[in-house]
């Protein structure tokens, strides 16, 4: 079974309780994965060889509720031809983000993962929202409904101790379990 | 197809030396390790210092821009990351493919 550590951040923010006005500080977890974009033709089992091609890989976020990958412009246009670009959907599309209005065309993207202890995860497609140049385009993200995310590949939270809890950032594992060797 | 899936052992090597630390099971012969050189351990080692850093909340002043690290080090920030990727060439000399960049997002909101 193929498997790789999802990476956590950590921000914190201001909460305020309604009544007492009293503020605190709550911290908020996003789970970010290392993509990679993969040539189309490559065989399943393709691996970098010797080192990351680092033009290629991006960081994401996993986002539990998309169902679509977003890629911004700078991300994606420099392997625009190893995007296959569906015939039968428009070139432009228009989403309202914010009272943005943000155009993009849907492509299917052959990623591949990669996480900071140089395990590889092997390529597959997401239906991924390839944005338009505008620098107030979402931020690249990995959509947890996305056809990246089938074939059996599941999330998995690392149970941690009572202890580990108050000192470590949660630890979470995407597992590949059709991997056989 | 299926050959393709087959595992060549000189591919794949065991999760030796990785095993994670809170007692998940391990699948250990079967994980995919790439065998890098030192540049490209060097550039993994950016990717985790850059979580590490923002974790820390050191890079909040670089919110909403890509960041651009060589060497555990920030050597520039812009909305654009191609117009940052094209100044570190420039300015910095490195190659494009050594250059790691990565978003730094704004809170949750």
């Amino acid at each position: 079974m193929a498997r790789l550590r999802l990476r956590t951040r950590v921000q914190s923010e201001e909460f305020t309780y309604p009544g007492t006005g009293e503020v605190v500080s709550l911290p908020t977890y996003r789970l970010f994965i290392g993509l990679h974009f993969v040539p189309p033709t490559a065989r399943r089992d393709w691996k970098p060889t010797d080192r990351i091609d680092q033009m290629r890989r991006f960081d994401a976020v996993v986002d539990t509720g998309a169902m679509l990958t977003n890629i911004p412009y700078d991300v994606w246009e420099p392997f625009a031809s190893e995007i296959e670009w569906p015939a039968t959907i428009p070139a432009q599309n228009i989403v309202q983000v914010a009272g943005t209005s943000l155009t993009y065309q849907l492509g299917r993207v052959m990623l591949a993962a990669i996480d900071n202890e140089n395990r590889w995860m092997e390529p597959a497609w997401t239906v991924a929202r390839c944005w338009h140049f505008c620098e107030n385009a979402l931020p690249p993200l990995l959509g947890l409904t996305s056809p990246f995310f089938m074939n059996h590949r599941r999330l998995r939270h690392a149970r941690s101790t009572e202890k580990d809890a108050n000192e470590k950032l949660p630890e979470w594992w995407l597992e590949d379990p059709s991997w056989w060797s | 197809m299926s050959n393709q899936l087959t595992s060549n052992s000189t591919n794949r090597t065991s999760a030796e030396g990785a095993v994670p630390r809170n007692g998940i099971d391990s699948p250990g012969a079967d994980e995919i390790v790439l065998d890098l050189d030192d540049e490209g351990i060097a550039a993994q080692a950016d990717v985790a210092w850059i979580d590490d850093e923002f974790n820390k909340g050191n890079f909040a002043n670089y919110r909403g821009e890509y960041i651009a690290v060589v060497g555990k080090r920030v050597l520039g920030h812009d909305k654009s990351l191609r117009a940052l990727r094209e100044n570190v060439v420039r300015t910095m000399g490195f190659p494009l493919g050594r250059i790691v960049t990565s978003f730094i997002d704004h809170p949750v909101h």
